[in-house]
């Protein structure tokens, strides 16, 4: 594993975890640029990307870790859609979109550990 | 116009069963059933999914067929609501299938609403220059469709219309005989579309 290709990826995970929840944009960006940076450690075709759950998919890891985190980022980007819509009457978002871009922040560092660990 | 209402009707039906609702009580829950986004227009794709907006009481569903969201019958009165992008866009191009329409003439794009517009294409801005290098040209050219959709949209609400879905907002933009359509999008000079043409400029970008 390229261990500087790796230091990137955490670097767009802390990007991604410190990103405002009121910042969808910022989140989605950072999003892609994680699941672009894990196809390239992973040495993967990053043209098959079209999501970070995708790129999740590539790291060879165990089936639960990668559901629990397609979960988060399924759910994640629900709440950011939901969050695009003005003037509903829908509870603010931005509690949600903290805590799932948190537990989505442990999940794959623990997983990047491991990875690390393994090398 | 009655037989697109009619065909809309049965779509949503159609929709909501294989969503595992019942019709019953969806449609009793609802004041006012509105179809929006490119069914309403029939500009829908393949890929489209259905946009509803109900009035009442219910939960917003998502899934790649189906999307409604739902508004109180007394949010629909609120000045908020009444100026909002969601609202100038269903109040125009919505096709009422149960009810009568008694808030849409009320809509006008607010002030707060093209705010937030904007604030959202400058986030979006930021948010690819500081990534821009690190993602894929798959994501950067999705990346650069939303920020021209966007500011297609915020430019419409500034001109007091409606925005349009998606898909007329694309076929708009093939539409734009100069060979760069993004000069005709930034041809007016204001510290957002400097920003924007600066962008583009920055990473060699024309037409996306």
């Amino acid at each position: 594993m390229n261990l500087e290709l790796l230091s990137v990826v955490r670097e767009k995970l802390e990007v991604f975890e410190a990103a405002s929840p009121y910042n969808t944009r910022e989140i989605e960006t950072c999003m892609e640029a994680l699941a672009t940076q894990i196809a390239r450690l992973m040495e993967a075709d990053e043209d098959r990307l079209d999501s970070l759950a995708d790129a999740i998919q590539i790291l060879k890891i165990d089936k639960a870790s990668k559901n629990d985190m397609c979960e988060i980022l399924d759910e994640l980007q629900v709440v950011i859609d939901a969050s695009d819509y003005d003037g509903t009457d829908e509870d603010d978002k931005e509690d949600s979109i903290s805590n799932l871009k948190t537990d989505f922040y442990y999940l794959l560092t623990k997983v990047l550990d491991k990875l690390e660990l393994k090398k | 116009m009655k037989a697109h209402s009619t065909k809309l009707k049965s779509l949503v039906l159609r929709r909501i069963r294989a969503a595992g609702m019942n019709w019953s009580t969806f449609s009793n829950s609802a004041n006012q059933i509105i179809v929006y986004g490119s069914y309403a227009l029939s500009a829908n794709t393949r890929t489209s999914d259905l946009d509803i907006l109900c009035i009442g009481d219910g939960n917003r569903y998502k899934s790649s067929k189906l999307h409604i969201v739902w508004i109180s019958e007394q949010r629909t009165c609120s000045k908020q609501w009444l100026g909002s992008e969601l609202a100038t866009h269903v109040a125009t191009h919505g096709v009422w299938i149960k009810g009568s329409n008694n808030w849409a003439h009320l809509t006008k794009p607010s002030r707060a609403a093209i705010k937030r517009k904007k604030n959202n294409i400058l986030s979006r801005l930021n948010a690819m220059q500081r990534h821009w290098d690190k993602l894929h040209p798959r994501f950067q050219t999705g990346q650069l469709t939303k920020l021209r959709q966007d500011l297609q949209r915020y430019q419409m609400m500034r001109r007091g219309q409606a925005p349009l879905p998606k898909t007329l907002l694309d076929a708009e933009w093939r539409q734009y005989k100069n060979p760069d359509g993004w000069a005709v999008l930034l041809v007016k000079s204001s510290p957002l579309t400097r920003l924007i043409r600066k962008f583009l400029l920055e990473k060699k970008i024309s037409s996306p």
